[in-house]
C-alpha cells in the first residue's frame, strides 16, 4: 500500500509539472494592427450581426458570455481567451481584428472562413462582453 | 418473428436513406459552423481534439476515420476539417 | 564617360543576373513544393496505449502489481475521398505471453451522402460501449462495465458487411447501422462444460450456414446533439449445423443513451451515459459434466446487464489544475441464467478521479467494488475490491 501512495503522489506531481510547463507565451498583435480602424464603430446593426456570428463560431470555445469556458475549449492549451477581462478589452479594435484574422493554434484563422465585414461585426459584439 | 422485425427495420432504414434527398435539413443545422460541429460532436465520446495536434494532411485522414466511426454526414465532416485546418 | 557607361552596364548586368538568380530560386521552390504536393492517398499510424498499477483484493487474497495493459496501433489509410481502410491491432500479455491480436480490419466505401458500406472485421454497433467508448483513452474508467469483455453477454466484433450512415429530418439527426455477419456461436459444453449455453463472439470458422443480422438506430432529438438515444438488435442461429443445437437461436437487444452538456450552476461539464443489454437464447439441453449416465440439464437462457456512468469535469472554473480533473462514478450489474453453470449476478460500483494532461492523455485513479454471485465456473459469492492507477494515451 505504501507503494501505491508513493505512485499516486508522484503521479500527481508529474501532472502538476506537466500542466504548468505547457503554458504558452502571451499573444500580442503587432503594433501595425493597432492602426487598422474599425469601419463599424458605434454601428449597432453590425453588433447584432456580430452576436449571431459569435453564437455560431465562437461560443463553442469562448462560452456564451465570453469567459473562455465553452465545452470545446475544455482541453485546449492555451485555454480560450476570456473576453470579459480588462486585459482583453484594453486591446484596440484593430488588434482584436488582427487576431481573429490571423489565428494562432488552437485559435482558428478566420481570414478565409469569414468576410472582412463579418470579422468587424464580431469585434463589435466582443466589445459588449466587457464585465 | 423477431428476425423479420429486424429485417424490416433494416430495410426501412435503407429506404429512408435513399429517399431522403427530398428531406430538408433545418436551417439551425445547416448554418452550424465547423467549430460548432467539432465542439458538439467530438465531445459525445472524447474531449474535442486540439486543432494544433495534426497537420492539414493528417486531419484529412482523421476526419475520414471519424466520419465512418461516428456517423458524420460528409457535409459535417467537410466543415470540421475546414475548421481544424484553419486552427492548426 | 567611359567609366560611367561601364558602371551602368555592370550594374545592369548584375541586376539581370540577380533577377535570374531569384527566379531560379522561385522556380526551385515551386518545384520543391510540387514534389511535396500530396496525392490522393494519405496514411496515418495512430492508436492508444494504457498501463498501470493495480491492487486487487478478493477474500483473503490480495494482488499488487504493475499491469502491462494494452498497446493498440491503428493503421488508417485514406485511399481516396471515398475509400478508406483501417485496422487496429492489439498487443497484450495473456498468461505471461505477449500476443498480437486484431481488433478490427475493414474497408469503407462512401456510397453517397447518406450511406457508407463497410466490409471486413468490425466492432459491432451493439449499443455504444464496444464500438465507441471502450478505448482506454476514451473510457473514463480503467475497467469495463459488467457484461462487456471477457465472458460478457454483449457482442464485440465479427466479420461481415455493414451499411451505415446518417441523415437529418428537420433538426433531428438519425444515424443507423445495419449488418450481416457470421454471427455469435453457442458454446455447447463439448470443450468447456461449465460454459454450456454461453455465446462466443469474435471471428471463428462459422458453425452454420445461417448468417446473423443486426443493427442500431441512434436518434439525436435536439439540434445541439447533446442527447442521443439508441436501440440495437442482433439475431441469428448460434448452434452448429448437424448438431442437436442447430435450431438454437440468439436474440440480443440493447438500449443506450448519452447526455453531454455544460451545467452552469455546477460550473462543469457533465457526461451521463448508459447501456442495457438483453440476451435471449433458445432453451436447449446440455450434458451434465462428469456424468457417465448421459444426464442432461436445461435452464431458461436469458441474461441481462446494464451500466450507468456519470462524469463531471469542472471545465468552467478558473483554476488551471482543478479544471483538468474529472470525477467519475459508474454502477453496473450483470445477471446470467439461474441454473446455468456460469450463473452470476454481480453488481459493481466504480469510482474514479481523472487528471487530463491534454485532450487524449489521462491519469486515472480508481476504486471499484464488485459484489454478488460470481466466477462463472464456480458460482460462489464473491466480493472483489480493486484499486488502480492507470495512464492512458491516445496517439
Amino acid at each position: 500500500m505504501k507503494n501505491t501512495v508513493l505512485i499516486i503522489t508522484s503521479g500527481l506531481i508529474l501532472s502538476l509539472t506537466l500542466g504548468v510547463s505547457q503554458q504558452n507565451g502571451e499573444w500580442k498583435a503587432p503594433a501595425s494592427a493597432d492602426k487598422i480602424t474599425n469601419p463599424f464603430i458605434g454601428n449597432t446593426t453590425a453588433t447584432v450581426e456580430g452576436k449571431k456570428l459569435y453564437k455560431q463560431m465562437c461560443t463553442v470555445c469562448h462560452g456564451n458570455t465570453g469567459k473562455g469556458d465553452g465545452m470545446g475549449g475544455m482541453s485546449l492549451n492555451p485555454r480560450p481567451s476570456n473576453f470579459t477581462t480588462e486585459k482583453f478589452q484594453s486591446q484596440t479594435d484593430g488588434a482584436i481584428y488582427w487576431k481573429l484574422t490571423e489565428g494562432r493554434a488552437p485559435m482558428a484563422s478566420y481570414r478565409n472562413i469569414l468576410e472582412e465585414e463579418q470579422r468587424w461585426q464580431l469585434v463589435n459584439y466582443m466589445r459588449t462582453l466587457k464585465k | 418473428m423477431k428476425r423479420y422485425i429486424i429485417i424490416l427495420v433494416v430495410i426501412g432504414a435503407l429506404v429512408a436513406g435513399t429517399s431522403l434527398n427530398s428531406c430538408k435539413t433545418a436551417a439551425v443545422i445547416s448554418s452550424k459552423s465547423g467549430a460548432q460541429i467539432w465542439g458538439e460532436t467530438c465531445i459525445r465520446c472524447h474531449n474535442p481534439a486540439d486543432p494544433a495536434t495534426f497537420s492539414d494532411l493528417e486531419w484529412d485522414v482523421v476526419a475520414m476515420h471519424m466520419q465512418v466511426r461516428a456517423n458524420l454526414t460528409p457535409e459535417e465532416t467537410k466543415k470540421v476539417i475546414e475548421f481544424l485546418q484553419s486552427a492548426n | 564617360m567611359k567609366k560611367i557607361i561601364l558602371s551602368i552596364l555592370t550594374v545592369g548586368v548584375l541586376t539581370v543576373q540577380a533577377q535570374d538568380t531569384l527566379s531560379t530560386i522561385d522556380r526551385q521552390a515551386l518545384q520543391n513544393y510540387q514534389s511535396l504536393k500530396p496525392g490522393k492517398s494519405k496514411f496515418m499510424l495512430r492508436g492508444y496505449y494504457h498501463t498501470g498499477f493495480e491492487n486487487v483484493a478478493e477474500g483473503d487474497e490480495s494482488k499488487n502489481q504493475f499491469n502491462f495493459g494494452k498497446i493498440a496501433p491503428i493503421l488508417m489509410y485514406k485511399q481516396s475521398d471515398r475509400l478508406f481502410i483501417e485496422a487496429e491491432f492489439e498487443g497484450e500479455f495473456e498468461d505471461g505471453k505477449f500476443q498480437w491480436g486484431i481488433e478490427y480490419a475493414n474497408m469503407s466505401f462512401v456510397l453517397n451522402k447518406y450511406m457508407t458500406i463497410r466490409a471486413g472485421k468490425f466492432l459491432l454497433p451493439f449499443g455504444t460501449f464496444m464500438e465507441k467508448l471502450h478505448p482506454a483513452w476514451i473510457n473514463r474508467l480503467a475497467t469495463r462495465p459488467l457484461g462487456f469483455g471477457h465472458d460478457g453477454i454483449a457482442p464485440t466484433t465479427d466479420v461481415g458487411v455493414e451499411l451505415r450512415g446518417a441523415f437529418y429530418s428537420g433538426s433531428v439527426k438519425i444515424n443507423y447501422q445495419a449488418y450481416v455477419i457470421n454471427g455469435p456461436q453457442l458454446k455447447d459444453g463439448t470443450n468447456e462444460p461449465e460454459e454450456a449455453g454461453m455465446l462466443k463472439f469474435g471471428y471463428f470458422e462459422d458453425n452454420n450456414i445461417d448468417k446473423s443480422v443486426g443493427g442500431r438506430i441512434g436518434v439525436f432529438p435536439f439540434s445541439n446533439g447533446m442527447l442521443e438515444l439508441g436501440f440495437s438488435g442482433l439475431t441469428g442461429k448460434v448452434g452448429a449445423d448437424g448438431s442437436v443445437y442447430e435450431n438454437v437461436r440468439a436474440n440480443l437487444y440493447a438500449i443506450d443513451f448519452s447526455l453531454v452538456r455544460n451545467v452552469n450552476f455546477l460550473k462543469s461539464m457533465i457526461d451521463l451515459k448508459g447501456q442495457y443489454n438483453y440476451s435471449q437464447i433458445s432453451d436447449a439441453n446440455y450434458i451434465v459434466p462428469d456424468d457417465t449416465t448421459g444426464l442432461f440439464y436445461d435452464f431458461n437462457n436469458i441474461s441481462n446487464s446494464y451500466y450507468v456512468q456519470l462524469s463531471i469535469r469542472p471545465s468552467m472554473i478558473d483554476n488551471e489544475f482543478l479544471r483538468k480533473l474529472e470525477l467519475v462514478g459508474r454502477y453496473s450489474s450483470l445477471q446470467t441464467p439461474e441454473g446455468a453453470l456460469w450463473e452470476q449476478n454481480p453488481t459493481q460500483t466504480a469510482l474514479g478521479l481523472n487528471y487530463w494532461f491534454d485532450w487524449r492523455t489521462v491519469l486515472k485513479l480508481g476504486y471499484q467494488t464488485t459484489d454478488g454471485l460470481g466466477e462463472h465456473d464456480a458460482p460462489t459469492p464473491i466480493t472483489q475490491n480493486m484499486f488502480y492507477i492507470h495512464v492512458a494515451m491516445g496517439f
